[in-house]
């Protein structure tokens, strides 16, 4: 989705608030990473959610704009820390069941 | 779905910034892209929108109020698309802090889920005993209810109604922990705790800094320059506060005692000036030499 496609979306629900320079502001902050591979930006799925996220952050919960980078930094790392761990679970799951016995046991 | 009023921890008579208080709090603590890995939260976070959406609508409120329309059947249409359900997904990588950002699907919290199986597993076929979960829910105090201290009835979801003492001068954000009331036990573990966070509504004059409380006191032109004795509220009534003669915009006066706990109540004047013409007063300034002349914007000049 391009740019002019993203703020109609928000704006036909409801969140007219989101306009074509905020949104060029948060691309520029580097708090929205669209994909640029191609000649435009394109926003994707995850693109959108983050979106709705920084909007809420900023409207619903009053962040205010300087404090944002740091949530945004800390929710990344959060969500890094949690795929790594799933990457780890995933394969002491694949390991045979005394070495899974032993791993939990050495966690517990 | 459950009585909105309880899901905001308001009670009947909440005006419309406890509401709004009480929604934005409890959104910053339940929005489900800042859990991860709590499934329910999504769930608690449309309640949420829900109650806020019935309660902040004047016209509807008073519907539900006067028991016209239920709770049921206007809810705001689920939000789906979080920010949580699409990491780790396709595009990730450009959000990863490191340089591993690839992880294929994963169901909804794999993480928990792996634990318990393993937890499960080893434990199989003996005695498995873990502590309750913990029960979360939300009380908004009025100002001098949260000055004062109090105690609040909280029902839960079970039935179960609990008295809960407030002591007085608790602060916002602070949360209650009510040692064994959560969930009970598995196997004879512990049963949970009852967490009641608590948000306290702004009062229309007084406002907090740490135990003291802090008026701002409009006072005419004669009383604060002739002295007089005025009605002044504070946590615990209105009290008689002498404005000694000579006083000025600005001027702070203590009442003594009257804060929270052992703190104090300031009383900072504020000058209002006559609402219309004024001519005598006028006339008197026009002829007026002040005996101590002065600037009140010197040092302003290099700003």
């Amino acid at each position: 989705m391009r740019l002019t496609a993203v703020i109609a979306q928000f704006s036909s629900q409801g969140l007219a608030d989101l306009g074509e320079p905020e949104l060029t502001a948060w691309v520029e902050r580097g708090w929205i990473r669209p994909d640029q591979s191609g000649e435009d930006p394109v926003f994707h799925d995850i693109d959108i959610a983050r979106i709705r996220l920084i909007h809420d952050l900023r409207t619903l919960m009053q962040i205010e704009d300087e404090t944002i980078p740091l949530v945004l930094s800390l929710l990344d790392q959060v969500y890094d820390l949690r795929a790594g761990l799933r990457a780890v679970l995933r394969a002491v799951e694949a390991q045979p069941e005394p070495v899974r016995q032993a791993i939990m046991a050495a966690i517990d | 779905m459950r009585d909105p009023y309880e899901i905001l921890g308001l009670t009947r008579d909440a005006d419309e910034a406890a509401i709004k208080a009480a929604y934005r709090k409890l959104a910053k603590r339940h929005h489900p892209d800042l859990h991860p890995g709590d499934k329910k939260a999504a769930e608690r976070f449309q309640e949420l929108n829900n109650a806020n959406d019935l309660l902040s609508d004047p016209e509807r409120r008073a519907r539900f109020d006067r028991g016209e329309i239920d709770a049921e059947g206007h809810e705001v249409p689920p939000r789906g698309g979080f920010y949580r359900d699409f990491q780790g997904g396709p595009g990730g990588e450009r959000y990863a802090t490191g340089s591993q950002g690839d992880s294929a699907g994963f169901t909804e919290d794999d993480i928990a889920e792996f634990f318990a199986r393993q937890f499960n597993a080893r434990h199989h076929g003996g005695n498995f005993r873990a502590a309750g979960a913990d029960l979360n829910y939300a009380l908004t105090l009025g100002f001098l209810d949260a000055a004062n201290g109090t105690s609040r009835r909280v029902l839960l979801p079970d039935g179960r109604a609990l008295d809960v003492k407030i002591p007085a001068g608790i602060e916002d954000g602070h949360t209650i922990r009510l040692k064994g009331q959560g969930r009970p036990g598995i196997g004879g573990g512990a049963p949970g705790d009852a967490l009641i966070e608590v948000t306290v509504a702004p009062h229309p004059f007084l406002r907090r800094v740490g135990d003291d409380v802090i008026i701002t006191l409009p006072v005419t032109l004669q009383e604060v320059v002739l002295g007089a004795s005025v009605s002044v509220p504070t946590i615990k009534g209105t009290v008689k506060l002498t404005i000694p003669p000579g006083s000025g915009d600005g001027t702070r006066l203590r009442l003594r005692g009257r804060g929270i706990r052992a703190g104090h109540q300031f009383v900072e004047l504020k000058v209002a000036m006559p609402p219309g013409d004024e001519p005598a007063l006028a006339e008197f300034l026009r002829g007026w030499k002040p005996a101590h002349p002065f600037d009140p914007r010197k040092g302003m000049e290099e700003a």
